[in-house]
């Protein structure tokens, strides 16, 4: 399925003494298998633009489509929505509370009105998917370790069998194992699930590896919408709203400025910048660039 | 969310006034006189000070009119009800009747009375709440009633637990917007339904609710011990209250204002009657 958002805007409060412009004039689209990444600092938006995804806020003018359908026309059923479009809030551990794993998970489904056969199939295939045992299935979610609560957060969402699955800072808070960890879930999820993921941070390292397409936000703006390389390349107005591109994605732009020159892409891996150095030392171009060779 | 939107009363609105400005102390007492003031007048002249003082008041305080009247909305009921009662049930002079329903010019001139009483009551008092933090405000009742600890009565701690617990008000607040979005990305159906059914579609709110204010308690106890807090014993200010010249005046005029009407808002005679209504002296 595609989402598309046509001119939106958020004003929190318009009654109050300030309001909070959080969305201003917000076009673009996502879905379609896509794996997009959604960048911006803290207050930036990004929480509030996926919050419009699936009909949980309503945008103050603008329209929001579902596969060409105002998601905020008479009749329109939200709740399906939501089951197609999965948000995966921020510390999702926190809205854990059921007795039991298993019984949590199958709330989503529940909801949707499958019967308890169906919801627990879907519960555990979905807790399987993140990795959970079925050890743990009839453990009190509150006894988990945070790595594992937040698998099973994540598991409550994938149950309801989404098209996109929007994950909204999902490494927050978590030790770099874990990270990993969950980062690596998401792409597999994207790669075998086949299901589109939006995937939020404030981290370019994070987002950087695995998406095809990044959004960057400020101050409630979409500023860039763009393939990674091309967000990366412009790494000064990134540092000016205070987002930092990848370490990999610097020292390319640095050594070019040095002279080296030759290099086809901003690349995002530690192998792959390697690959690019020598490649780029090795061409006629890059002669200028021998006296740095020890970089 | 909309219901939790607007609970308006009680909440602070950020603005640079006079008023804001004013020690907490004084807004307190400011406050607390005004009140007494609208029990002791009675006449109609009495009534116009109430409302010039009251319109300064709102004034000078540069909270918009509509934000205040936001507030109101959640005690319209209690006014609308106070009115029918007082306008059908006091006895005196028929003005209109049907059949057993009976107006009287007695009734009319108390339900006024009453309506115009609790709405300068609300007005005036969310003036104080919509210009001070809640910090401030619990700072001045502590100042205001530390008199009492000679009574042996904890005010230090009252004031604290006080201030904690309206701190946490817009947390929880926030909070249950998250967990309730959270939730009904999950399916879930806050809205339809009968009673039953919505109470126990509550249960997956609640629970993380209270875990996460268990959660955010103890963090707190563990940070204010970690800062060594051990109650008022010996306990300094940061920011103590002291009267500027500005206090000082609106103490003045507080009791100017109480003295006028004193003056010319009471009149014996009718004061008398409300007290005893049909009596008279
Ligand atoms: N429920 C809310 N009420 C009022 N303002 C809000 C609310 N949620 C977010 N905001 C404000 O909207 C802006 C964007 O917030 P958010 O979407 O959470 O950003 P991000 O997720 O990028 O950190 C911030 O200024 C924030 O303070
Ligand atoms: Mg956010």
């Amino acid at each position: 399925m595609l989402l598309r958002f046509d001119h939106v805007n958020c004003i929190y409060d318009p009654d109050a003494s300030e309001p909070v412009h959080a969305l201003t004039d917000v076009s673009l689209s996502v879905g379609g298998g896509e794996f997009v990444g959604l960048i911006g600092h803290t207050g930036s938006g990004k929480s509030t633009l996926v919050q419009h995804m699936n009909g949980l806020l309503r945008p103050t003018s603008g329209t929001v489509f579902a596969d060409d359908t105002d998601i905020w026309s008479d009749r329109y059923d939200r709740k399906a929505l939501r089951a197609r479009v999965g948000l995966v809030f921020q510390y999702p551990e926190h809205q854990l509370f059921e007795t039991d794993v298993l019984a949590d998970v199958c709330f989503g489904p529940r909801n949707l009105g499958r019967s308890r056969e169906d919801a627990e199939r879907d519960a555990k295939e979905a807790l399987s998917m993140v990795g959970i045992e079925e050890a743990l299935f009839s453990q009190s979610p509150f006894d988990l370790s945070g790595g594992q609560k937040r698998r099973v957060a994540i598991a409550g969402v994938l149950a309801m069998h989404p098209e996109i699955l929007i994950l909204d800072e999902p490494t927050a808070g978590l030790d770099p194992r874990r990270r990993e960890e969950i980062l690596s879930l998401i792409s597999e999820l994207h790669e075998t699930q086949h299901i589109s993921i939006v995937l939020v941070s404030h981290s370019m390292e994070d987002v950087a590896r695995y998406a095809d397409r990044i959004l960057v936000m400020d101050n409630g703006k979409v500023l860039y919408d763009d393939p990674p390389a091309a967000v990366f390349a412009r790494h000064r107005e990134l540092a000016a709203i205070g987002l930092r591109a990848p370490e990999a994605a610097l020292l390319l732009s640095e050594l070019s400025e040095a002279g080296l020159s030759g290099f086809d892409t901003y690349a995002v891996s530690a192998e792959d910048t390697a690959k690019e150095i020598l490649q780029a030392m090795h061409s006629p171009q890059g002669v200028a660039a021998d006296r740095e060779g020890a970089v | 969310m909309a219901m939790l939107k607007d609970i308006t009363l009680g909440q602070y609105y950020p603005a640079d006034s006079v008023i804001h400005r004013l020690d907490p102390r004084v807004k307190v007492v400011v406050t607390l006189g005004f009140i007494v003031s609208l029990f002791v007048i009675s006449t109609i002249p009495g009534y116009l000070l109430a409302a010039l003082f009251l319109w300064l008041w709102i004034r000078l305080s540069r909270v918009p009119l509509r934000f205040m009247l936001r507030g109101m909305k959640s005690v319209f009921f209690l006014l609308f009800m106070t009115v029918v009662f007082n306008l059908f049930l006091t006895p005196g002079e028929t003005l209109i009747s049907w059949g057993k329903l009976v107006i009287t010019k007695e009734g009319v001139r108390i339900a006024s009375l009453m309506a115009i009483r609790l709405v300068f009551l609300i007005l005036g008092s969310s003036v104080m709440t919509f210009t001070t933090t809640p910090t401030r405000l619990t700072d001045a009742l502590e100042s205001l009633m530390r008199p009492l600890t000679r009574l042996h009565v904890p005010v230090h701690e009252i004031a604290m637990m006080m201030s904690i617990a309206l701190r946490f008000i817009p947390i929880l607040m926030e909070e249950t917007d998250k967990i309730m979005k959270a939730q009904m990305a999950r399916g879930a159906d806050f809205e339809s339904g009968n009673i039953i059914k919505r109470a126990k579609n509550l249960i997956p709110l609640l629970v993380p609710l209270f875990i996460s204010a268990f959660r955010r308690a103890n963090d707190l106890a563990m940070a204010m011990e970690a800062r060594c807090y051990h109650g008022s014993e010996g306990r300094t200010r940061m920011k103590p209250l002291v009267y500027a010249r500005r206090d000082r005046a609106a103490y003045l005029l507080l009791l100017l204002y109480l003295v006028l009407s004193v003056v010319i808002g009471r009149d014996l005679l009718h004061l008398s009657s409300l007290f005893f209504p049909g009596g008279g002296v």
